[in-house]
């Protein structure tokens, strides 16, 4: 086994004294924590810059915007008052109920044998669900037997009416089908008469 | 001065990669002039190192065995400051001590508590210390370990010839320039060192006073075997086969034991004729041996020559660097 002399221990054991001399230390911690300080010094001073600096740039931003703001706080009553009525005027341009489609079907299959007299159509404008079209249809009709020409022609109406309207009703007003007193010739023949007026009453398309 | 360069490499062997020797005038050789001459050293060594040490040999220099109770080194060195003229018969306050309990050898019985217990004691006057760490500190040379030479050749030895050390009784006797270091060991304890101051130094003066031109003469004429030069130099070797041969008898006084060999390094260990006269003197063979014997060779081939021709000189440098890498 080799032996160990070393002169330099007292150097050595010196070093190693000064290495963990109390006051050295501490005066290197105290330097460490002055330079975190400083450090964190400056890194707050760079976040508050960066900080100030977006403020005075979002305040140029503001000096500009504030009086568009109040322009447009101002023009905002007047764009939700037109905004209003043209909301109005098109949901009354939607929902409005076009006659000439019933009209041109009711004329489509009326028969030779039946004389429309009158027509009569009311819009009931309660609210939106409740809308209801009555039509009031008076007419002659002619034929051997004249009340069922005018059934038949009711029952007729009411299927068309059904295949194109919802809720539809198509009666006749009481005491209204009678035989009339005169008689008519229709295609050479003499024929009955019998007056009727039926009310027909359904909804109209919630989309036309 | 010498510097060895060394590398760890697998299963715990070495690898010599650099080696250097610088010779120095003797008006250079002061601890005043130590870093400028490191400096130079360093250069002419090239490579990088780890770690460090320095082993220097001073006349100053204190090694000693003494016996103490067993005792924690720490408190032994002071001890041995404090109340050095009753421990080592010198004032030590202005010293650097340092010292290690010396192993038993191979097959001793281990020391009972109270026994005394032999511990080996070096040290250097505290200036001449602190001028060798500045001298380090000046060229950047991160040292951890100041050895003194004679510990540092007998760790070099420990390694280099595990098995005669650990199983043999051994001389050691190293020629320097103005000192020599006989030391005697058993079977892996340290039995005696003895300092002498005599080196080649002193040789080649004394054979330049006999008529010699200079000391490449005294070379050459010992070579040649002239009969006048080898008879002058058994005259000056004299003091140290002297010192030799009573290292060996009290070591086979004590032990009754025959030292089988000497193992020599030094300046002079590269001359055959020293060697001869030393055989014929102490009649006991003498030889050289190879520090790097248990290194591998990792140097260019072209350095190889200059390695065997200097290997006598490199011992200590090898111990320390060898201590470093193995021993701390």
């Amino acid at each position: 086994m080799a032996l160990h002399l070393n002169l330099y221990h007292e150097i050595h054991r010196q070093a190693e004294r000064e290495r963990r001399d109390p006051v050295k230390l501490a005066g290197l911690a105290a330097l460490l924590f002055a330079m975190l300080l400083v450090f964190w010094y400056f890194y707050r001073l760079s976040v508050v810059s960066r900080v100030e600096a977006k403020r005075q740039q979002v305040r140029s931003e503001w000096s500009h915007l504030e009086p568009e703001k109040k322009a447009a706080v101002e023009n905002e009553v007047l764009l939700l008052a037109q905004q209003k009525s043209n909301q109005a005027l098109f949901e009354r341009l939607n929902e409005r109920f076009y006659w000439a489609p019933l009209l041109d079907e009711i004329a489509t299959f009326t028969p030779t044998n039946i004389q429309i007299v009158s027509f009569e159509g009311v819009l009931d404008n309660g609210k939106e669900k409740k809308k209801t079209i009555t039509v009031l249809v008076r007419g002659v009709a002619a034929g051997l037997e004249p009340r069922t020409v005018a059934e038949d022609f009711r029952r007729s109406l009411r299927d068309r009416l059904a295949a194109r309207y919802p809720d539809v009703s198509v009666q006749f007003d009481a005491n209204s089908l009678e035989d009339g007193v005169e008689s008519v010739t229709l295609d050479g023949q003499t024929l009955g008469t019998a007056t009727f007026r039926i009310r027909a009453q359904f909804k109209p398309k919630t989309a036309q | 001065m010498k510097a060895v360069l060394l590398q760890r490499r697998n299963a715990g062997r070495l690898a010599l990669t650099h080696f250097a020797v610088r010779e120095l005038p003797e008006e250079e050789n002061t601890l005043e002039k130590l870093g400028e001459n490191l400096a130079l050293l360093l250069h002419d060594l090239g490579g990088k190192a780890k770690a460090a040490g320095i082993a220097l040999s001073h006349p100053d220099a204190l090694v000693r065995i003494i016996e103490q109770n067993t005792i924690p080194p720490e408190l032994l060195r002071d001890a041995l400051r404090i109340n050095g003229p009753l421990l080592l018969s010198q004032d030590c306050r202005e010293w650097v001590i340092d010292c290690e309990a010396i192993p038993a050898s191979a097959g001793a019985p281990a020391p009972a508590e109270g026994d005394h217990v032999r511990y080996l004691v070096g040290g250097l006057p505290r200036p001449h210390v602190q001028q060798v760490f500045q001298a380090c500190l000046k060229n950047k040379l991160a040292t951890n370990v100041f050895q003194l030479p004679p510990v540092a050749l007998l760790n070099a030895f420990e390694f280099a010839q595990e098995q005669v050390f650990k199983t043999e009784a051994f001389v050691l006797v190293d020629i320097g320039h103005r000192s020599c270091t006989v030391i005697v060991g058993v079977k892996g304890e340290l039995i005696l060192v003895r300092s002498l101051e005599y080196g080649g130094a002193q040789f080649a003066e004394h054979l330049i006073l006999q008529g010699a031109a200079n000391f490449e003469e005294v070379i050459t004429l010992l070579e040649q075997e002239e009969v006048l030069t080898v008879e002058n130099a058994r005259l000056s070797l004299n003091e140290l086969v002297r010192s030799i041969s009573s290292s060996i008898g009290f070591f086979e006084a004590q032990r009754e034991e025959a030292i089988p060999k000497v193992f020599l390094t030094g300046g002079l260990a590269r001359l055959p004729a020293v060697r001869n006269l030393l055989v014929e003197e102490l009649r006991l063979p003498c030889e050289t041996w190879d520090p790097f014997a248990e290194c591998e060779l990792t140097i260019p081939r072209m350095r190889v020559a200059a390695l065997t021709a200097q290997l006598p000189l490199l011992g200590t440098a090898y111990g320390v660097a060898a201590e470093i890498i193995k021993g701390r």
